[in-house]
């Protein structure tokens, strides 16, 4: 086993772009210091390596605090992804339970209702809500929801309808009706948990502070390095530190918000397919 | 004293050490590497390229920020596993009491159908988050049961089975074994269970973001190709020992945190799911009188 396998994945990240490119704008800010000491004027400025020193160490406390805080972020959108859909599995287990066998108008309802959720879930989330990929349960379904501005909301409202009828007319009893609702609310709540995470942008003045650091930071690179810095060679040196730093900056930045389309995204399909597979089987499951 | 008691034992334990049997090959690589920059330096190109030390410290402190990020939170979901595993366990164990306490001693074939679905639950999903369900593991419930899940071809065998206690609780309120206040109780465990299992999926089948993971690999890898410039002038061959050294410690962490970061598999590291699954059965065939 080759550690070094893993360089054939290394162009396929966006990060690897965004700080690719910035890292070019710098080197050729480094390229022009030097030729301008070299070749017109010698300024003689420089800082000393310690507050290089210094400088880097409260960076990389500012980027862990960063890298943490959007790494959790994306870990709690999925936590919360998939308490939502292990909920659904559990609900629809359930409900399919306390119906009776024959009772296939009531099990085929909420087997496609609770999938009809989910894929509303997932495209809320993905801000691109729509009624056309939904199945149509019964007659004018799509239409009864179409002007909703929030589809799982409204889908969830006409299980929970349907619940107290099926509690009304006997066919759940009183606490398997208690048991049924406990889902829906959970349901809701793990929802907006995760339209949370959508919604809230990280606090700008942290990071537009850590970016303002950053920058200064690198420039004033060249001139730490001031015994050097007539050698060319130090563009690809300083070029690195620099990637080492803007990399941890463009990846925080990429993962931060998790439900979106790119590599590093939650995968909200292959989840939903998995989810859609599961609740299939319950549904075939006999009794 | 024992052996493990002493810090140093370590030392003569080297060669059961799975991070460097892993790495072995790819530190006689980076060894390589830095006999390569020395001998050419020293009898071919005379370059004379000496990095200043302080570059290596500037970006020793990135690395060392990249890679205890990826030791924590590959720890992080090691921790997390095991915790959903003493959840399942508890979980079932709870289960069983109150089976115990609310069916009549006498009712065989129930306590029979929940210590061995209990079991089948945990270790289906052992196996679940390995290669796949082996069914011969699986215990009978009643003759001809794991033959007739065999043929079925089952998608999620744990679902499946949690789907089966669920209907089998059910059930027996409907016949009015349990009341309807004890039925709420036993259904609050379905939901854990199958929690659990979403749970142990997840941290299954989501590795850290890939960017992280590839730039902090990246990055290593660049300072494994200048590292060797930084002692070859002052230090000649004594420099290979040393990259290796360096290497070792370095990739080592990134190594860890991706054998950790899955926990459910059956290396030493990895949690130790069969004796989990051995100890439950035993307590919910304790707890529910079964021989």
């Amino acid at each position: 086993m080759l550690w070094y396998r893993f360089l054939i994945d290394v162009v396929r990240t966006s990060a690897f772009n965004t700080a690719v490119k910035y890292m070019l704008y710098f080197m050729v800010y480094v390229f022009a210091v030097i030729a301008f000491q070299r070749y017109v004027y010698d300024i003689d400025f420089f800082v000393p390596y310690f507050a290089m020193y210094m400088m880097g160490y409260v960076i990389i406390i500012l980027f862990y605090f960063r890298l943490n805080n959007s790494y959790y972020r994306w870990y709690e959108g999925k936590k919360y992804l998939t308490y939502l859909t292990s909920n659904s599995e559990t609900f629809l287990i359930k409900i399919l339970s306390y119906l009776l066998k024959s009772d296939t108008e009531n099990r085929i309802y909420f087997y496609q209702m609770i999938d009809n959720h989910l894929k509303a879930c997932n495209n809320h989330l993905r801000g691109n809500p729509n009624t056309e990929s939904l199945i149509e349960v019964y007659p004018g379904f799509r239409k009864s929801i179409k002007e909703k501005s929030h589809l799982p909301n409204a889908i969830m409202s006409q299980i929970e309808k349907k619940v107290v009828e099926l509690y009304k007319n006997q066919y759940i009893t009183r606490v398997e009706y208690l048991e049924i609702s406990k889902h829906i609310d959970k349901s809701n709540t793990y929802l907006d948990n995760c339209d949370t995470i959508r919604t809230t942008k990280t606090t700008k003045s942290y990071v537009n502070h850590i970016r303002m650091f950053l920058l200064i930071y690198s420039l004033f690179l060249p001139f730490a390095f001031s015994d050097r810095i007539i050698e060319f060679w130090m563009v690809m040196a300083l070029g690195i530190i620099f990637y080492a730093y803007s990399g941890c900056e463009a990846m925080s930045e990429e993962v931060e918000n998790p439900f979106g389309f790119d590599k590093n995204d939650i995968p909200l399909e292959s989840i939903y397919n998995d989810t859609q597979l599961i609740l299939n089987q319950v549904t075939n499951t006999p009794k | 004293m024992s052996r493990k008691s002493v810090w140093f034992a370590v030392f003569f334990d080297f060669h059961r050490t799975k991070t460097l049997r892993t790495l072995l090959l790819s530190m006689m690589i980076a060894g390589a590497y830095a006999f390569a920059c020395d001998y050419m330096e020293e009898h071919i190109f005379h370059i004379d390229f000496r990095p200043p030390t302080y570059i290596y410290s500037i970006l020793g402190i990135v690395l060392g920020l990249l890679l205890v990020f990826r030791t924590n939170t590959a720890y992080d979901r090691w921790w997390e596993g095991r915790k959903l595993l003493s959840k399942l366990g508890y979980n079932w164990k709870n289960l069983a009491i109150k089976i115990n306490s609310f069916l009549p001693d006498d009712d065989i074939k129930n306590r029979d159908f929940f210590s061995k679905m209990i079991y089948n639950h945990a270790v289906s999903l052992k196996e679940h988050l390995r290669e796949g369900v082996k069914y011969e593991e699986l215990e009978e419930i009643e003759p001809g049961f794991v033959e007739n899940l065999k043929t079925k071809e089952i998608y999620h065998l744990p679902t499946y089975i949690l789907t089966l206690i669920s209907d089998r609780i059910t059930k027996l309120y409907r016949e009015k074994t349990v009341s309807d206040m004890q039925f709420l109780e036993l259904s609050k465990h379905i939901d854990d269970a199958n929690e659990v299992i979403s749970s142990c999926e997840r941290i299954h089948t989501t590795p850290i973001p890939f960017s992280y993971a590839i730039h902090l690999k990246k990055f290593l890898f660049v300072f494994m190709l200048i590292l060797p410039f930084g002692f070859i002038h002052d230090l000649g061959p004594w420099s290979i020992a040393i990259v290796m050294l360096i290497f070792y410690a370095m990739v080592g962490l990134d190594v860890i945190g991706e054998e950790i970061e899955d926990p459910f598999g059956q290396d030493e590291n990895d949690l130790p799911f069969d004796g989990i699954c051995k100890s439950l059965r035993k307590s919910v065939r304790e707890i529910l009188k079964i021989a």
